[in-house]
């Protein structure tokens, strides 16, 4: 491979990314295989109920297929690209070589494309492999038309975050950015739920509801997905087009917004009208502590906005329901609270100056209790709100909501912070997990999330004097036992 | 009483760190831990302030063993290493109000210390900025205010001066010689040997985790044979004597 070509530098790309993953263990491989032949049999399923009798709503179900992959896509790319803006990494030594500088961009966009792709691919292509075991070859179309969808959601994903640089400034882009993907997963949401949204008034499923242009448009990512060849061409030369162009074009643009971002300066700040006054008291002046730099972290909004995009889908999904038992809904702070206070607990754990801290003539055990109170109180602060706007319904409602926020939101930010070691090098060890702990990482996510509604079950069981709820209750403790255990 | 009293202190990772280290270190004394990169230099600091539990060892800050009572021990002791223990995302106020929390200082003394050393520090005008802003050097002293905000019997710096401009390294250096003067008791690392000739009272060269040379500059000259050498000079005789180690730890 010759040196300084869009290849090789890609191929540096696709390393440092592998490299990134931690995929060296075998235990990570077997976990990985594990991965993708549980997705090949439920692809199995899935592929062959597809394929019994429900021909006619293929093309529907694939445009909504692709819909949801590009959202997911999106998102993951609005990250990505605000994230190659800002990480200056490398950029200095790439530009100050004899590099060809419309080299660098594409291949930075094709590494970007090929992150984002790796999630809808691993969970669509096993149900292309297995269309294609039950005779439907045609869906291993899949493999062309995912990556083009990708390219295309990149290219749309630099231009956005290079219309934010311009638009809202450097150093205010990223938050915007963040904003933005969080916004393209809530889509991703609401894409999932088109087909409910619009029930009978259009027929998006089979189609039949929309003519022309639109419905040509719109179903043309799922033809290509099933194999369509007309389909499928127009879609990759669209979309590698619509790349390539975008690269080219604006690839020098975004580079100067990359190396602007490194020389951004902060405004100057004006001088404070107010003096700063200093707190006396050690709990108050640690929880503060704790709610700056939650209040001002990045990723804030981003993390929330993704926890609650599951109580969206329930809300969308279920508002018969909503409507004939509003404590039900009500009910759907139980989990929001607790997802929102184990998110707050991962960002007081990951302390930018443990070892101040750890320096500091302070037990552990206090600063530790410092970071719980931070993490827990303002999502309690909601479950309070929302079990007193319960009151005039029922005692009893407000009672459950306050019970079930509050188990809920002591179990999310115990699991996540209270046994974990969080200064020195055993924090550093906590926060980049051993070999091998990745899949840990992933089903200790899925297990707070699980536990999150696992609450709200308890609640509503509660809400209609099942019993069942204190069984409930007494496994979701016991999960959080699990969840101590350290990596 | 002694400031600093370590005695047999140990530490191994994958290889030993520090290997049975012995250092009195008095009170008011500015104190220069010299030794080449991995000599154990920051290992053994990052024990004494409570960071690193020693595999073996005692170590003793004005009187109270660190190890039976690390609180009692902290709260004498400030620790300023080469990378800047601040948060980015609060204004220098904000983080001196926090580490005086920390350090149990009361308030109303804390926000008068802190208005003087941001002035003294010529910080004061950026006090509502946040430090993410910050150049390195201003992010190294808002670190610096915040080592000084508790006022502590003993500094430990670790590579103080990395990457300061002259301007800004001559400033801290001057607050290191003040708080000497004012009976504080400072040790210091560092790799410019021109700062350590020239501030330190004693010092102390260390490599493979041991004591390997401890006095004066004069006492050091005495012992490599060069009376009118450099510290650079003297320390780099002392580092290439492979069996130096063994030599000195006798008398040590």
């Amino acid at each position: 491979m010759t040196a300084g070509t869009l290849p090789w530098l890609l191929r540096h790309e696709l390393r440092l990314a592998i490299r990134g993953m931690k995929l060296s263990s075998v235990a990570v491989w077997l976990s990985l295989l594990a991965l993708v032949a549980l997705f090949h049999v439920i692809g199995g399923f899935i592929a062959f109920g597809l394929g019994q009798g429900a021909h006619a709503a293929l093309p529907g179900i694939s445009a909504m297929v692709a819909a949801l992959a590009s959202c997911f896509m999106a998102g993951t790319a609005v990250y990505r690209a605000m994230d190659t803006i800002y990480s200056r990494g490398d950029y200095d030594l790439l530009l100050s070589s004899p590099l060809a500088p419309g080299v660098i961009l594409p291949a930075r966009a094709l590494a970007v494309a090929a992150g984002t792709l790796l999630f809808p691919a691993a969970i669509i292509l096993p149900i292309a492999n297995m269309g294609a075991v039950f005779g439907h070859a045609n869906w291993l179309a899949a493999y062309l038309a995912l990556p083009a969808l990708a390219l295309l959601v990149t290219a749309v994903a630099l231009l956005a975050a290079l219309g934010l640089v311009r638009w809202v400034g450097v150093r205010r882009a990223r938050v915007a950015g963040q904003a933005l993907a969080a916004v393209t997963g809530f889509l991703m949401a609401l894409a999932g739920q088109i087909p409910h949204l619009v029930g009978v008034r259009m027929n998006w499923v089979d189609g039949s509801g929309l003519h022309g242009p639109l419905a040509t448009v719109l179903l043309l990512p799922g033809r290509a997905l099933l194999g369509d060849p007309l389909a499928l061409a127009i879609l990759v030369v669209t979309c590698a087009g619509v790349f390539a162009g975008v690269t080219m074009r604006w690839g020098p643009a975004f580079i100067a917004a990359a190396t602007a971002a490194a020389g951004a300066a902060t405004p100057r700040a004006k001088a404070p009208r107010r003096v700063h006054r200093f707190q006396d008291a050690l709990g108050p002046v640690l929880r503060r502590k704790e709610w700056r730099l939650m209040a001002r972290h990045p990723q804030l909004a981003l993390l929330l906005f993704q926890q609650m995009s599951g109580a969206v889908i329930l809300v969308i999904s279920m508002q018969a329901q909503w409507r004939a038992e509003p404590l039900v809904l009500m009910a759907l702070v139980v989990p929001v609270a607790a997802l929102a206070a184990g998110t707050l607990a991962k960002l007081a754990l990951a302390d930018g100056a443990a070892d101040l801290i750890g320096a500091a003539p302070m037990p552990a055990q206090r600063l530790r209790r410092a970071k719980v109170e931070a993490a827990g109180l303002p999502p309690l602060a909601v479950v309070v709100m929302v079990a007193a706007a319960a009151a005039p319904i029922s005692l009893w409602g407000t009672l459950t909501i306050l019970s079930c926020g509050i188990a809920a939101s002591a179990s999310a930010v115990v699991s996540s912070l209270w046994v974990q070691p969080m200064t020195g090098a055993a924090m550093q060890q906590m926060l980049k997990p051993r070999k091998g702990a990745g899949a840990k990482v992933v089903g200790r996510t899925l297990l707070e999330t699980l536990m999150s509604y696992g609450w709200m079950a308890a609640a509503v069981l509660m809400l209609h004097h099942d019993l069942y709820a204190v069984l409930v209750a007494g496994g979701l403790v016991g999960l959080v036992a699990i969840l101590r255990t350290p990596l | 009483m002694t400031a600093l009293e370590v005695r047999g202190l140990a530490k191994a990772f994958s290889r030993p760190a520090v290997q049975g280290l012995d250092l009195t270190i008095a009170p008011g004394e500015f104190y220069g831990l010299l030794g080449p990169n991995g000599a154990g230099k920051t290992t053994t600091l990052r024990m004494v302030v409570g960071l690193l539990q020693p595999d073996a060892g005692s170590i003793r800050v004005f009187g109270v063993d660190a190890l039976a009572d690390p609180i009692a021990a902290k709260r004498q002791v400030a620790w300023l290493p080469d990378e800047p223990l601040i948060y980015d995302k609060l204004t220098p106020l904000e983080f001196l109000e926090f580490v005086a929390g920390l350090w149990g200082v009361p308030a109303s003394v804390a926000a008068a210390r802190a208005e003087e050393l941001l002035h003294r520090l010529d910080l004061w005008d950026h006090r509502a900025e946040r430090c993410e802003g910050f150049s390195r050097g201003m992010k190294q002293k808002a670190a610096l205010a915040g080592a000084l905000i508790h006022d502590p019997r003993l500094l430990i710096l670790d590579e103080p001066l990395t990457g300061l401009d002259a301007a800004i390294a001559r400033e801290v250096k001057a607050i290191l010689v003040e708080r000497v003067r004012a009976g504080g008791t400072v040790i210091l690392t560092t790799h410019i040997l021109e700062v350590a000739e020239r501030l330190v009272d004693r010092i102390g060269i260390i490599q493979h985790g041991r004591l390997m040379a401890e006095g004066t500059l004069a006492d050091l000259r005495g012992r490599v044979g060069r009376g009118d050498g450099t510290l650079e000079e003297v320390f780099l005789d002392l580092v290439a004597t492979p069996d130096s180690a063994a030599e000195t730890r006798e008398p040590a």
